[in-house]
């Protein structure tokens, strides 16, 4: 809260110190043309005038401020060819990106990579450029794409990348492999999840409008941290201006199945719109916090004084009309001098109503599954209220060192009524539930980075980081209350004393990661051999507190009520008494605890250029990981802490050999060894009961890390400007991979952990990003990309370990066996109009592996298309109209398991209207 | 109050002959033993419509014990409830304190060996006949009571005993009708260690504390004598349970007159369902879960809370005369532990005469396994009485099941299996002779309540089953045409003797249907509606079925419950066949001293 205002301030502030400027400012990064690494130190001479100030920083990055006109620049290095950008234009108040790369001296092949560099206008295609010239494989998503797309958080922004799919709402899945095999880093340091039962945080909780770019690497070297196979996720929050920049945006959005219509929410704080909810709803100051409300320690009356410090309130309140979405954005930044600053903040409130049917299946014991629960009338009305903002800030100390701070806060609130009806088989009975829940999710991040380049010492760069990241859960108060009534009939439904009914719940989460890092980088040239030896250290140094508290009413003579009246009436202060409802504490030992987990790796690699066609990266990093998870209910007096504890060590090599077969096409190959580590709640012994699942986990101390050897080949083509064709081939081996089975108790499946003995994961991936142009004149103003997966993995589910899981044979959970994804882009300049049209298709992928004879639920094949089209008031993206449309062919949701449709929804068509103004 | 001055003359026997003199003045009348013998002339009077209960608190009752336990010393308050019910017949009244280690019996008022009546006159003197009162927990023992009126010091005498009141035929030799209260006196109380993992023997000198998961494992054997009263401690997560593991026995053989009592720490009247966890059995015997093994309702997952496994003659020990009571404490939402739970107990597991008194799940539950049980009784549970699931097999005969007066969910709940309708080895119980009689209120937390209620491919053969005035109607079930009818098709299944009256209310109508449909669910009644089921529906006539605290459940004259055309147990070494009636209860009742009926709310002082 603190923070977020602070961030506010400053912006303001800031806005208020923006001048008007007449320059023109160009601005790039050079890279070397044959291993993509930034080259610091470079001098670049404009119109034949050097400058010292004119010098390209450790990052290899550059800014130079010009009156208008025409310029010729010379770029110079130690060990570079010189390289020339001529007839640039510079033009007053923008901005003019002349990244280039440079040939390295000694090496005989000339690469042509500096032609027109001056037209690269799109950070779509200088990212291209970095890709093509990246040790690693990997797939990225620039501003521009996101600012074009209809996504409006980085999770709908990945959604378009070669490889991946986003499973339930936040999650990334990368060439089919869940998110235990993928990792997330804001801004080089791995963040915290928000989510006890995840291991990454979701990705919507990120929105698009503070983000520079999304980068995901798909194939591991050594100076990442080992632990990830299918994908690692880099986000990049707002890059420093070149110029002054000062944008507001609005967007209002409508749902056709949402805005206007009716919309259950319930009673909370005033600031619920902002997020702000959680104070209202925080445990009653009655409660003790020191003890558990445990019969025998408390009196009757103290009881009674308890159960009545809770707001009764268990009933939604129904809108006669859901309000649009809203969003609102600003984003300013400047360069003073040394210091840039940037800023950014964003708000937003979209209400979501989903209606769904939803069943659960038996095994009837005649042959073929029947029904079990049936759910038709199942509603989840959700409010979101999202403020997010980021503020960075440079200092440069000198051409050749600066310093870095950046700070990102993200704050998310769901406030949720979730109503359903229809028979319960568990219990025989026509239930009509009802759950008020409302949960914020916080996350702080903050780090302060240096980068150095030692002209003296052989122009070696030193990078040095520390970071401090907080993730916050809070979910205070929530609901629940069930009705029933004999199936079959229309009477009234009356108030059941179930276990989930009366039920009030209180969560926490805190987790923090501290991340010091550094990595040292010295190039090296001799004749035709040259490279990086580059090493570093990182150490992530975890720590989370979870707490929660269990409340619920418990009726004791219930000829004294009258199970007929309303949730609110009949659980209202005067049946709280000794002979009404009383409350009880159920909260279990297990639901606190601390845990810890301590990785230190570090790292040593050579980048090797051998000639000027093949370069070979190769190295090796070493891990240490210590993982304690306590339990301890600190509330119960002599309670044992109970411990879970895993130390390894391993040794992670990698390599990568790119072959360049010809300036513009090529070639890779890579091997590497990938580790897994168990998460802290799959290694504690004792049983965590999941907030948000349905199950009940418990974890397996025995637990080992699973190690992955992952094979890359690539080719790929860069035709020039922004268009690419590429191809891939994947092949990823699995040693003990961490799988979950399940053990029923009496009365619930119970999730667990073990280690199966192996599982292969292989796929092909196409991509294609072109303009129509060369194949006609008419089609000049259109490109079209398009991206193919091909993903088939294979678990083998040894019977004795999984007695109760049915497949024995199975892909991974939640892989696609296709993706596509189609993009159509018009853009006409003349017409100050571009338009995109999206097309985005998964086929059917296994939510839930299927138990006790029922075979395995899968989520059915779905397309989706959108469109966006924007139109500029004013020149140069200065004010311009934006219209989306999200979700045009609005398909059924279907989730099927043998012939049964067990669950389905729809989420309704979106259209929004948007706005942006840029100051500057 | 004219029950008052009843006692205040008859604790002094100095004053009774001018009492004596008035004595057609009150209620509670005084007869001479001549005008009982002319009244009664020709009439042998076998039961009484009366009902009364007794029982004890300790006034200095320590924190953390409940009222059964007392120190040699602790001073005692005795209280009655007796309702006559238009009895006018003429009795003499007994009352003692029984130790029931040497049999010695301390009648009062005088407390000494030798016997007199309440009225303090020895069969020398002829004892005093009477008609009898209405009291209304009334102090008999204590400040202001009747029969002495100070508090008495409970002597030195380890062990358990027994507080008696018995109404006796006006010549003061047969007893009609007795009352029952078990106290103990012990050292002191001990708590159970967590572990336990060599034999051990749990005397009635002490009392015990269970305070979170005890478990008995290691191949140890847990003995506990007759009349032993165990606490389990409130408050634990989890919960205060005593747990037999698969690797370990039980061998807690109480008696008719030393019971073994697992109990809340509560004082009387402010106990409750879930005031502790309850009595769990497990052992190595099948179980329909194709893993083979499963982890018990309520508590953590590890080795030692794991059923199941090959071994059908697995012994979990032995259980006679125990009663668990306000067991089941929440452990989280939708789980409670039961009462009494078995999970996969073999056929060398003993169950006889164990009573499940206000539990919060269900009374009685089985998990898979094949053990026998007999003489169940259930008063009071929030949940179900009778729950078998994941394949049990084994033989249930004799139980009664008290619907609570605020309400109660199923009978009997019986299911195969809950993940797999059609798992084998089919659960196929086979049960004679219950009686249900419920509150005829909608179900606890089940609105969906009969009497008995099958579903989820549940197999199995039920026998001669009395339901009286439960909830929504006498036979129901889910998924019967899916799941249970291939069970009957294959003839796993059948519901034979079935006598229903009054089940199944509604909450909108008031009253109760007694016709077939209604009581019958639709997927059933093609099975039911066939003379050889034997399903009728008639009022079974029994003395006093509706008055909770002390039920009287056997047959009027001309009650259908001693039809002859009723079905026989098989006599296979298990049943007993001379069962000839429908329901628990024929000629005696087999409750008699060891169980315990008091609704919590009819002793609170």
């Amino acid at each position: 809260m603190n923070s977020v205002s602070s961030l506010v301030l400053a912006l303001v502030l800031f806005a208020a110190s923006l001048v008007a400027q007449t320059k023109g400012t160009v601005s790039g990064t050079v890279f070397d043309a044959v291993n993509g690494r930034p080259i610091p130190n470079v001098q670049i001479a404009v119109d034949g005038l050097a400058d010292s100030r004119n010098v390209t920083d450790p990052d290899g990055r550059y800014n130079i401020s010009l009156s208008p006109g025409k310029y010729k620049l010379r770029f110079t290095g130690a060990n570079h060819l010189e390289t020339i950008i001529a007839d640039l234009e510079v033009k007053p108040g923008e901005t003019v990106d002349a990244s280039t790369v440079m040939q390295q001296a000694g090496t005989t092949t000339t690469v042509e990579v500096n032609e027109k560099i001056g037209a690269i206008e799109s950070n779509a295609e200088s990212i291209l450029t970095e890709r093509k010239l990246a040790s690693t494989v990997s797939d990225s998503i620039s501003k521009d794409d996101i600012k074009n797309s209809t996504a409006s958080d980085a999770a709908g922004a990945l959604e378009k990348v070669t490889g991946i799919s986003i499973v339930d709402n936040g999650y990334v899945f990368v060439r089919g492999l869940g998110e235990r095999y993928s990792a997330t880093m804001l801004n080089n340091a791995i963040i915290p999840t928000t989510e006890p039962e995840r291991r990454v945080v979701p990705l919507d909780l990120f929105p698009a409008n503070l983000i520079d770019n999304i980068k995901v690497l798909k194939t591991y070297s050594p100076e990442l941290p080992g632990e990830f196979s299918g994908g690692l996720v880099q986000m990049n929050t707002v890059e420093f201006p070149t110029q002054k920049v000062f944008q507001v945006s609005v967007n209002y959005g409508f749902n056709s199945q949402t805005t206007f219509n009716r919309f259950q929410t319930f009673r909370g704080g005033s600031e619920d719109f902002f997020g702000f909810g959680a104070g209202p709803r925080a445990l009653p100051a009655a409660i003790p916090t020191d003890n558990r409300l445990f019969v025998g320690r408390y009196t009757d009356s103290q009881f009674q004084q308890f159960g009545r410090a809770f707001t009764p309130d268990y009933e939604p309140r129904e809108k006669s009309w859901a309000r649009p979405q809203q969003s609102y954005s600003v984003v300013g930044g400047n360069t003073y001098g040394r210091l840039g600053v940037i800023g950014a903040l964003t708000f937003a409130n979209t209400p979501s109503h989903t209606p769904q049917l939803q069943r659960f299946l038996v095994n009837s014991g005649g042959g073929r599954p029947s029904i079990f629960s049936q759910y038709d009338n199942f509603t989840v009305d959700n409010e979101s209220g999202r403020l997010a903002g980021v503020l960075n800030l440079a200092y440069k100390l000198n051409s050749s060192s600066k310093l870095l701070l950046r700070n990102t806060v993200t704050r998310d609130a769901d406030k949720e009524v979730r109503q359903f009806s229809g028979l319960n088989g568990g219990i025989g009975v026509d239930v009509f539930d009802t759950r008020l829940r409302y949960v914020e999710r916080t996350l702080y991040s903050t780090s302060l980075e240096g980068d150095h380049a030692f002209a003296h010492l052989k122009n070696s760069i030193f990078h040095w980081q520390l970071t401090y990241s907080n993730s916050l859960r809070n979910e205070p108060d929530l609901r629940q209350t069930i009705r029933g009534r004999e199936p079959g009939t229309t009477n009234p439904y009356t108030y059941l004393n179930l276990g989930d009914s009366g039920f009030r719940f209180f969560n926490n989460l805190n987790d923090r990661i501290y991340e010091p890092q550094a990595d040292w980088g010295i190039p090296f040239f001799k004749g035709k051999l040259s490279g990086l030896l580059k090493t570093g250290f990182r150490g992530t140094i975890r720590r989370r507190d979870f707490d929660s508290r269990r409340f619920r009413f418990v009726p004791v003579r219930l000829s004294t009520l009258d199970f007929t009246l309303t949730d609110n009436a009949i659980l209202s202060p005067i049946n709280i008494r000794p002979d009404g409802f009383v409350v009880r504490e159920v909260t279990r030992a297990t639901d606190s605890y601390q845990a810890t987990m301590d990785v230190y790796g570090a790292y040593s690699m050579v980048d090797l250029n051998l000639g000027g066609k093949l370069r070979l990266i190769a190295g090796i990093r070493i891990e240490d990981a210590n993982i304690n998870v306590t339990t301890l209910d600190a509330l119960v007096p002599n309670a044992t802490p109970a411990l879970a504890k895993l130390t390894n060590r391993d040794a992670l090599p990698g390599f990568n050999l790119i072959y360049a077969l010809t300036p513009r096409m090529n070639l890779r190959g890579g091997y590497s060894r990938t580790i897994n580590r168990p998460d802290f709640r799959e290694l504690s012994p004792f049983e965590f009961t999941n907030i948000v699942g349905g199950y009940s986990t418990v974890g397996n101390p025995l637990l080992q890390r699973a190690l992955i050897d992952n094979f890359d080949a690539r080719w790929e083509y860069f035709p020039g400007g922004n268009q690419v064709i590429a191809a891939s081939y994947f092949y990823k081996r699995f040693t003990n991979p961490i799988e979950q089975t399940y053990r029923p108790t009496a009365s619930e499946l119970r999730q667990s952990f073990i280690n199966v003995a192996g599982a292969n994961n292989q796929g092909l991936e196409l991509e294609f990003r072109q303009g129509l142009k060369k194949y006609s004149k008419r089609l000049a103003d259109l490109s079209v990309q398009a991206n193919f997966t091909f993903v088939n993995s294979d678990v083998v589910i040894p019977v004795a370990q999984f007695p109760q899981l049915t497949s024995r044979n199975r892909p991974l959970v939640g892989q696609s066996r296709f993706i596509y994804n189609a993009i159509a882009e018009w853009t006409k300049p003349k017409l100050r109009s571009s338009a995109r049209f999206y097309a985005n298709s998964v086929s059917r992928r296994i939510t839930d592996v299927g138990t006790f004879r029922l075979p395995d639920i899968y989520q059915e094949r779905n397309t989706f298309l959108d469109a966006v089209y924007q139109f500029d008031i004013r020149e140069g993206g200065k004010w311009s109209l934006r219209f989306s449309a999200e979700n045009l062919t609005d398909n059924v949701y279907r989730y099927s398991q043998a012939d049964f449709l067990v669950r389905s929804f729809r989420i309704g068509r979106t259209f929004t209207i948007g706005t942006s103004y840029s100051f500057f | 109050m004219r029950t008052n001055i009843l006692f205040t003359v008859a604790t002094s026997l100095v004053a009774w002959s001018a009492f004596a003199a008035d004595a057609t003045a009150i209620h509670g009348k005084l007869l001479s033993l001549a005008d009982a013998q002319r009244e009664l002339a020709g009439v042998n009077q076998l039961d009484s419509s009366a009902s009364m209960w007794v029982w004890a608190t300790n006034n200095n009752r320590r924190n953390g014990e409940p009222d059964y336990i007392f120190r040699a010393g602790d001073q005692l308050t005795v209280r009655m409830t007796l309702k006559s019910n238009n009895d006018l017949y003429p009795y003499t009244v007994l009352a003692y304190r029984q130790n029931n280690q040497n049999g010695n019996k301390f009648y009062l008022p005088g407390n000494t060996q030798a016997v007199t009546d309440i009225f303090g006159r020895s069969p020398a003197d002829g004892f005093q006949v009477t008609r009898l009162p209405d009291w209304n927990k009334q102090v008999l023992v204590g400040t202001g009571g009747a029969l002495v009126s100070t508090p008495v010091a409970v002597p030195n005498e380890p062990g358990m005993h027994t507080i008696v009141v018995q109404l006796r035929d006006y010549t003061g030799t047969r007893v009609v009708k007795s009352a029952y209260w078990k106290f103990v006196v012990v050292g002191g109380i001990d708590d159970l260690p967590s572990n336990i993992t060599s034999n051990r023997t749990l005397t009635n000198d002490r009392a015990y504390r269970v305070n979170g998961i005890v478990q008995v494992r290691g191949g140890a054997t847990l003995t506990i004598e007759p009349g032993t009263v165990i606490v389990g401690a409130p408050g634990s997560q989890p919960p205060s349970v005593l747990l037999i593991t698969a690797a370990g026995r039980i061998n807690a053989q109480g008696t008719r007159s030393r019971p073994i009592i697992m109990t809340s720490s509560q004082p009387f009247g402010s106990r409750q369902r879930g005031d502790w966890g309850g009595l769990i059995l497990l052992g190595r015997a099948g179980i329909n879960d194709t893993s083979g093994q499963l982890n018990i309702e309520g508590l953590p997952d590890n080795e030692d809370t794991r059923y199941g496994g090959r071994d059908d003659g697995h012994d979990c020990g032995s259980l006679r005369y125990v009663r668990v009571e306000f067991a089941g404490a929440l452990l989280r939402p939708n789980e409670e532990t039961n009462s009494f739970t078995w999970g996969a107990c073999g056929t060398a597991t003993k169950s006889e005469y164990l009573q499940a008194h206000y539990g919060f799940d269900d009374s009685f539950e089985w998990f898979g396994g094949i053990n026998d049980a007999k003489y169940l009784v259930g008063t009071y549970g929030a949940d179900d009485y009778v729950d078998v699931q994941i394949g049990y097999r084994g033989r249930i005969q004799h139980g009664v099941f008290i619907g609570n007066a605020d309400r109660s969910n199923r009978g009997i709940e019986s299911d195969n299996y809950e993940r797999d309708f059609g798992a084998r080895p089919l659960g196929n119980p086979t049960m004679f002779n219950f009686t249900f009689v419920g509150s005829n209120a909608a179900g606890f937390d089940e609105s969906d309540s009969p009497c008995l209620y099958f579903r989820r491919g549940s197999g199995g053969s039920f026998n001669n089953m009395l339901c009286f005035n439960w909830t929504t109607r006498t036979i129901g079930g889910a998924n019967i045409a899916d799941s249970i009818q291939p069970n009957i098709n294959a003839g796993n299944f059948s519901i034979t003797g079935v006598l229903g009256w009054n089940n199944g209310t509604a909450a909108a109508t008031g009253a109760a249907t007694n016709n077939f449909d209604s009581q019958v669910a639709a997927d059933f009644r093609g099975h039911m509606n066939n003379a050889a089921r034997q399903f009728v529906l008639a009022n079974p006539l029994m003395v006093n079925p509706l008055e909770r605290s002390d039920p009287n459940f056997r047959g009027l004259l001309g009650s259908p419950i001693f039809r002859a055309t009723w079905n026989q147990p098989p006599d296979d070494g298990f049943f007993d066949q001379w069962a000839t009636w429908i329901g628990a209860f024929g000629d005696f009742d087999w409750t008699e001293e060891w169980a315990t009926f008091i609704q919590e709310e009819d002793l609170r002082p």
